[in-house]
């Protein structure tokens, strides 16, 4: 019973990535600390592994449909990796309740980012891929072919020639320093925390740097992955993640983001947004009440 | 300047697909023997590598699930390497290639990092 709740958990998260563009982490870890009691740290490693699930199955799409710009992602993985690193060391000397208040306040931020993208969504089409940009998601089924009706920029005439736009040369990459030092940032809250980190990298190469939105969106997905291995190993060789509750997990995750594809040409996105912002809500509420020891 | 990497490109993703396919395979056939062995996981404590390399030979549930979660956590690393040799070999771009392999020099240390106990 306790193995298909854990595999139903992976199942939702996965479902939850593949149908609203964002990883699973937040998902994955709620569900692990709150109903089955299990330490942030455990549920932290564990939640990495469900990461790496979804950015694998993502990335055999992404990088086989040539859309991610890897010189910008290896630039950029320089400093998620060395982040995610040290966010995975830091977790081992804060405490249990920090934990949960920094959890809380990503889980507000995922909320608040949902209904920033659901009020751009009911507003103009360009600005919603604008807005799911600014706020860090993936665009959706329906954003995506939203966006599909931009005018493609430079580098999206490139991808679909079958040719790697070059870093800083044909995209024009800006502020590829600031661009380094955020998305380390969001390696440290990978380590940190398990999750993706897409809430600050994709913003940060769309709106920072300049990249364009799908490219931003692939180039991150290759990325997350990359960045979980490094925290993930670190919590591994700790004897953090125990396969018998993480392969469910993982499993369930590759289940739901094949679910979550079949299910996004049935189901609102919209309406799953709504939901999940009252969801992110009342865990932001109880992962904040159990940091403060309530 | 354009790269045409698309050879590189579908080999990083067959070996993607092999690699996924091999984990999803181990982690399914382990978490099946261990649900039809009866076993719960309130027993089932952390393995190793080497514990679980061994205990895979002989299919152990347990050791084929460790496999197939390192395996996975693996994955990543190897997309790391098929830009490095895209980038050395292919595109001749020395810079990427040496960013590239800073990346995974990056991910090896983190095997040698101490962390959350």
């Amino acid at each position: 019973m306790v193995i298909f709740l854990l595999f139903m958990t992976g199942l939702l998260a996965g479902s939850y990535g593949a149908l609203l563009g964002l990883g699973g982490g937040v998902i994955v870890i709620p569900i692990l600390t709150m109903f089955f009691h299990m330490p942030i740290q455990t549920a932290v490693g564990i939640s990495l592994v469900g990461v790496i699930a979804t950015s694998t199955g993502a990335a055999i799409v992404y990088v086989s449909e040539v859309k991610a710009d890897l010189r910008l992602g290896m630039i950029l993985e320089l400093g998620t990796t060395i982040g995610a690193i040290l966010g995975a060391v830091t977790a081992g000397y804060v405490s249990a309740r920090a934990l949960y208040l920094l959890y809380a306040v990503v889980v507000l931020y995922n909320a608040y980012s949902m209904y920033r993208s659901k009020e751009a969504a009911s507003g103009q089409r360009p600005a919603a891929s604008d807005q799911s940009a600014a706020s860090g998601q993936r665009p959706a089924a329906s954003d995506q072919s939203a966006a599909s009706g931009q005018r493609p920029a430079a580098s999206d005439q490139s991808v679909a020639s079958g040719q790697w736009p070059v870093a800083s040369e044909e995209t024009g990459v800006k502020n590829i320093p600031s661009g380094l030092a955020l998305s380390s940032l969001a390696g440290v809250m990978s380590g940190l925390l398990g999750v993706g980190g897409g809430l600050i990298k994709i913003p940060v190469m769309y709106l920072l740097m300049g990249i364009p939105l799908k490219t931003a969106v692939a180039t991150s997905n290759f990325m997350i992955g990359v960045t979980a291995t490094a925290g993930a190993f670190i919590y591994y060789l700790n004897g953090r993640i125990n396969a018998a509750v993480a392969v469910p997990v993982a499993l369930g995750v590759f289940a739901g983001a094949l679910f979550g594809k079949w299910a996004g040409t049935k189901v609102s996105t919209t309406v799953l947004r709504k939901v999940f912002i009252f969801v992110f809500l009342y865990v932001a509420i109880q992962m904040g009440l159990k940091g403060l020891g309530q | 300047m354009n790269h045409n990497i698309t050879g590189t490109n579908k080999t990083t993703v067959a070996v993607l697909r092999i690699v996924s396919v091999i984990s999803i395979g181990l982690m399914g056939a382990g978490l099946g023997l261990f649900l039809a062995g009866g076993q719960t996981i309130t027993g089932v404590h952390f393995m190793g590598f080497r514990q679980a390399f061994s205990g895979a030979l002989f299919l152990q549930p347990v050791a084929l699930m460790t496999m197939g979660m390192i395996i996975l956590l693996i994955t990543p690393s190897i997309r790391v390497i098929g830009a490095l040799f895209s980038f050395l070999f292919v595109e001749k771009d020395v810079p990427y290639a040496l960013i590239s392999l800073g990346v995974l020099l990056i991910l090896a240390a983190s095997l040698f990092v101490p962390g959350v106990k």
